[in-house]
């Protein structure tokens, strides 16, 4: 029955091909069997047709076709329409997304900045704090160490103004070379273990008589004076 | 280079490079980063570079990534856009725990973003999935695969027909 409506309506319309389109038929061999020997030869009859039947076929079928295109089309172009509405309505919908991402990220960002920009305000200051501490506490060292030294320079001075007092000057250099001249000191004494001073007239006179360290010390001061 | 030369090999293990958690938005071109090698400041911008731009560039491998250093008073980042947006983030004295943290919430694509786009890849990436919205309509289309059995029939002893009567 099956092949009867396919042979049939086979020659008039695309859309009932369909039909004919091999099903997993049971009764069917299968694709890769050839056509049977007996059946080689065999020509099966065109089905006559009539002018007019196929006239009227071709009319309708015309007709079917014209609006069957037409329908489809409305419809197609309709899928468009509404397929570039909702495209648009979508990338708007984007678009808006994105912009309030962006800002959302911008403060965000703004935020984090202001952030760090304090920080970095807040530890310079700290670090120049400390920089000025450090200048500061140099220079009260440097200046500790001026006064230190030009007290000492002072102490030095005083002493030797002291000293001055017993220099030989210009004024008193007569006296004090008559006085030289009238105390001579002789420096060429020997010594022993004791510290006692044997003088050269004491060698001379071969005088065991030691001359105390007393008295040599006061001999040796006599000319600064 | 040996694989566990040099200092921190991990670095170039593929566990640690796909554990980077910045994935940029798509239209970030390049991502310039401005640091010092000297100063306390800069020390998170060091670790940063070291420790987390081989996993950046890894996770995003169309981003131009530029490090510039001694060149800058203080350490920044700046990221330029395809539209000539541009992005400054100041990294002064921060960790590169936080730095990361805030390029994420920046610069990186959100949670939800990001899963749409793997559910998306999952459906159109594996070749084994078929039906609507995939590459193929059938399985029988892949080869190798049985054909549907409405084009060509399956093979006697597969069919219940054969397999299950009483002869």
């Amino acid at each position: 029955m099956f092949k009867s409506i396919g042979e049939t309506l086979r020659p008039t319309t695309n859309s009932f091909k369909l039909l004919v389109i091999q099903r997993a038929a049971h009764n069917r061999k299968p694709r890769w069997v050839p056509v049977a020997k007996s059946k080689i030869y065999k020509i099966p009859v065109r089905p006559q047709i009539s002018i007019e039947e196929k006239l009227e076929l071709q009319r309708v079928n015309n007709n079917y076709k014209t609006q069957m295109r037409a329908i489809r089309r409305f419809y197609y172009d309709e899928l468009q329409r509404e397929e570039r509405s909702l495209r648009s309505a979508t990338s708007e919908e984007m678009m808006r997304l994105e912009a309030e991402e962006w800002t959302r990220c911008e403060t965000v960002n703004a935020h984090w900045n202001e952030t760090v920009r304090h920080a970095r305000e807040q530890r310079r200051l700290q670090r120049q704090k400390e920089m000025e501490e450090r200048a500061l506490e140099r220079i009260e060292a440097t200046d500790a160490e001026l006064r230190r030294r030009l007290e000492h320079a002072a102490s030095l001075i005083k002493k030797e103004k002291e000293l001055s007092k017993t220099f030989i000057t210009a004024d008193n250099l007569d006296a004090a070379i008559e006085h030289a001249m009238a105390n001579p000191i002789s420096y060429n004494f020997a010594i022993d273990l004791q510290g006692q001073h044997y003088t050269e007239s004491d060698s001379t006179k071969h005088s065991a008589s030691p001359v105390p360290p007393e008295s040599t010390n006061e001999k040796k001061e006599q000319p600064s004076v | 280079m040996g694989f566990m030369k040099g200092r921190a090999p991990i670095r170039r293990t593929l566990n640690y490079l796909n554990a980077g958690k910045l994935i940029m938005k798509d239209s970030l071109k390049v991502f310039s980063l401005h640091y010092n090698v000297v100063g306390k400041n800069n020390v998170g911008a060091k670790e940063f570079v070291f420790w987390y731009l081989p996993q950046i560039q890894y996770k995003n491998p169309n981003v131009q990534i530029v490090t510039l250093k001694n060149l800058t008073p203080t350490p920044f980042i700046k990221c330029y856009f395809d539209d000539g947006r541009q992005i400054l983030v100041d990294i002064d004295d921060k960790p590169k725990e936080d730095i990361i943290e805030h390029l994420v919430q920046t610069i990186g694509k959100s949670k939800e973003v990001l899963q749409k786009e793997i559910e998306a890849a999952e459906k159109k990436d594996n070749p084994a999935n078929f039906g609507v919205g995939c590459e193929r309509a059938c399985i029988c289309e892949a080869y190798g695969q049985v054909p549907c059995s409405g084009v060509v029939l399956l093979p006697k002893f597969m069919r219940g027909k054969y397999a299950f009567c009483n002869k």
